[in-house]
């Protein structure tokens, strides 16, 4: 346990703030910096170097603030407490995956956490890790103005129930999708860039029985790795589950297909559904690909369908209301 | 509450711009930083540490600057003259709610700006709201970031004018947005997202309460957008453009106690994974749709919308 000396601080009003916010005498913001020391005490006039001092040093329902450009953490960082993890503006808050894992982990249930402007990448050299963030507990995580790319993995996975909101981001150059649902989780996208990942954009997939998993894309760009390699959104179930993805205002352009939807397995329950409104889809091999009994793309009729070489399955006409 | 000590300030100047009463003797634009000291002037090679005695070193009309991340206040900050406070760009201007909201308006005809700053709540400090206007006051909120509060991250009560702009409010145990009795509120850009509830106007006096939300997107809790009007002679009316309202338990509820108006339209709109599409209840209320909206997966829906065309 970190031993704090806040009422040593130079700051008296540090010391003010300090005091009011505890039972724990935990910090309410605690400080990482590049040249920190993690026997420090996590304040402003003491900062600490990586990440998981900072943790623990923070309150639940606090703050960790990256005061300059460095790389703040060794090994995957599980995050245990509602917290917000943010760079200050003009500084590169990077954190990165390798060893065999995500750079962040999120396992425990009803926290709310954000992360803003923070790079996640991997590092090269080192044994590789896996996705970006990895969710998979019931828990809401906020990712604003941040950047996460170039991983071997998925640039954001959710599953167990999590909820993920991203807004101003952008997830590029991953082998995996730039974000995957799986079983019961949610994702809101709103003002984003989803560029060149291998597996594609957005891809829902619900594989356990009486899991639905939604995701809404807003005012979003998604651009393939290259013509015919991933999808642009995909709605998958193979049992009797439902996976639904809701695009509007957005474009999805240069992926083998654009808009997928796919139902297989289970005892006609199989549910997977896209729709899609005020976007363009262009510059693909499949505008859409629509398979198996349950599946359908509905489409609002506003939608610019251009220059893409083919289609499968249907397109159903939704009424506007 | 950190007590001034203008008087036994080192600086000559600053006492004297201090003593005069007069908007001219401050300072169009004050300063604050981290290292700074409230003993200061306030201005840019003195500046002052804490919101308090830069509201009360500007003139009426002028900016205050905050000029590297930190904290700038340690109570309710009350601001009683037109202002406006920002953080320069790259720092993170922290203002926090505790014991309180972290900003209160309570004057009248007040032009006020907030930009580039992040409000939070001082956790089990008995904060309350984020930003609170009770004053016949206009309040522009850009830029920013209103999270995490144990209430509503805005509220506005009287007939307050408010413009909201490329900020987010997420995280808040009340409404992101509340307006009461005569506010009014515009939205753009703006991601409103995990709070308890979106954004209401309510009049339960005879007063009209009106709101626009353009080009944002609303997510989770027990209501998207709520209109309830609870006097005979209370209007309520709401506009919705291109915006997204989903994970909700009502997205759409536009609701009379029985007698009054409550007024919403919507176009260009996707509303999706919410419980009730929509909610229409009450002598007086209605929901429009333009007919270019987008309503799928959500359960169900309760009363009627409308539909008007398209001009």
């Amino acid at each position: 346990m970190i031993r704090r000396t806040v009422l040593g601080s130079a700051f008296a009003f540090a010391a003010t703030l300090l005091l009011s916010a505890t039972a724990q005498a935990q910090l309410f913001r605690a400080y990482l910096a590049s040249d920190g020391n993690d026997a420090n005490a996590c304040t402003l006039v003491a900062p600490c170097r990586l990440l998981p001092a900072a943790l623990t040093a923070v309150a639940d329902g606090g703050e960790i603030w990256m005061l300059d450009s460095a790389n703040y953490n060794t090994a995957t960082v599980t995050i245990g407490k509602s917290v917000s993890i943010l760079a200050v503006p003009g500084a590169v808050g990077s954190l990165v995956a390798l060893g065999g894992g995500p750079a962040l982990s999120i396992t425990a249930a009803s926290l709310k956490i954000a992360l803003r402007n923070v790079v996640i990448g991997p590092v090269i050299g080192a044994m590789p890790g896996t996705n970006g963030v990895e969710l998979v507990s019931a828990s809401n995580l906020s990712i604003e103005n941040s950047v996460i790319a170039n991983l071997p993995g998925h640039g954001a996975y959710v599953t167990g129930s999590g909820t993920l909101n991203m807004t101003d981001t952008v997830v590029r150059n991953n082998s995996g999708a730039a974000i995957r649902l799986q079983e019961t989780a949610r994702a809101i996208i709103a003002t984003s860039k989803l560029l060149g990942n291998i597996q594609g954009g957005v891809a829902v997939a619900c594989d356990v029985p009486a899991t639905i998993g939604q995701a809404s894309i807003s005012d979003s760009l998604i651009v393939g790795y290259s013509n015919g390699i991933g999808n642009g959104v995909v709605a998958s179930t193979s049992t009797d589950a439902t996976a639904r993805v809701s695009v509007s205002r957005s474009t999805i352009t240069r992926m083998s297909s654009a808009l997928r939807a796919s139902s297989s397995g289970g005892t006609g329950q199989s549910i997977s559904q896209v729709h899609v409104t005020g976007s363009s889809i262009v510059e693909n091999i499949n505008s859409y690909n629509q398979a198996g009994t349950g599946s359908a793309i509905y489409s609002l009729g506003n939608n610019l369908y251009s220059g893409n070489t083919t289609s499968a399955g249907s397109l159903t006409p939704m009424v506007p209301q | 509450m950190i007590r001034r000590t203008v008087l036994r300030s080192a600086f000559a100047l600053a006492a004297t711009l201090l003593l005069s009463a007069t908007a001219q003797a401050q300072l169009f634009r004050a300063y604050l930083a981290s290292d700074g000291n409230d003993a200061n002037a306030c201005t840019l090679a003195a500046p002052c540490r804490l919101l308090p005695a830069a509201l009360t070193a500007v003139a009426s009309g002028g900016e205050i600057w905050m000029l590297d991340s930190a904290n700038y206040n340690s109570a309710t900050v009350t601001i009683g003259k037109s202002v406006s406070i920002l953080a320069v760009p790259g720092a993170v201007g922290s203002v926090v709610a505790l014991g309180g909201p972290a900003i209160s308006i309570t004057a009248a005809g007040l032009t006020i700006a907030l930009r580039n700053l992040v409000i939070v709540p001082l956790p089990a400090s008995g904060a309350t709201f984020g930003v609170y206007m009770t004053g016949a006051s206009a309040l522009t909120i850009e830029g920013s970031l209103i999270a995490n509060l144990p209430s509503d991250g805005v509220r506005a009560a009287g007939t307050g004018k408010v413009e909201i702009a490329n900020t987010i409010i997420r995280n808040n145990a009340g409404y992101a947005v509340w307006l009461q009795n005569g506010a009014s509120a515009d939205i753009s850009g703006t991601k409103l997202l995990n709070n308890d509830n979106g954004v209401v106007t309510f009049s339960n006096t005879a007063t009209t309460t009106t709101a626009t939300v353009s080009d944002t997107i609303i997510s989770g809790g027990g209501t998207g957008i709520y209109l309830l009007t609870a006097n005979a002679d209370g209007v309520t009316r709401f506009f919705v453009t291109r915006c997204t309202i989903q994970n909700t338990n009502i997205a759409l509820d536009s609701q009379t106690t029985g007698a009054g108006t409550a007024l919403l339209a919507v176009s260009n709109s996707m509303i999706t994974n919410n419980n009730f599409a929509w909610s229409q209840s009450g002598t007086g209320s209605v929901i429009r749709t333009l007919g270019n909206n987008h309503l799928t997966d959500n359960t169900t829906n309760f009363g009627s919308l409308t539909l008007s065309p398209l001009q």
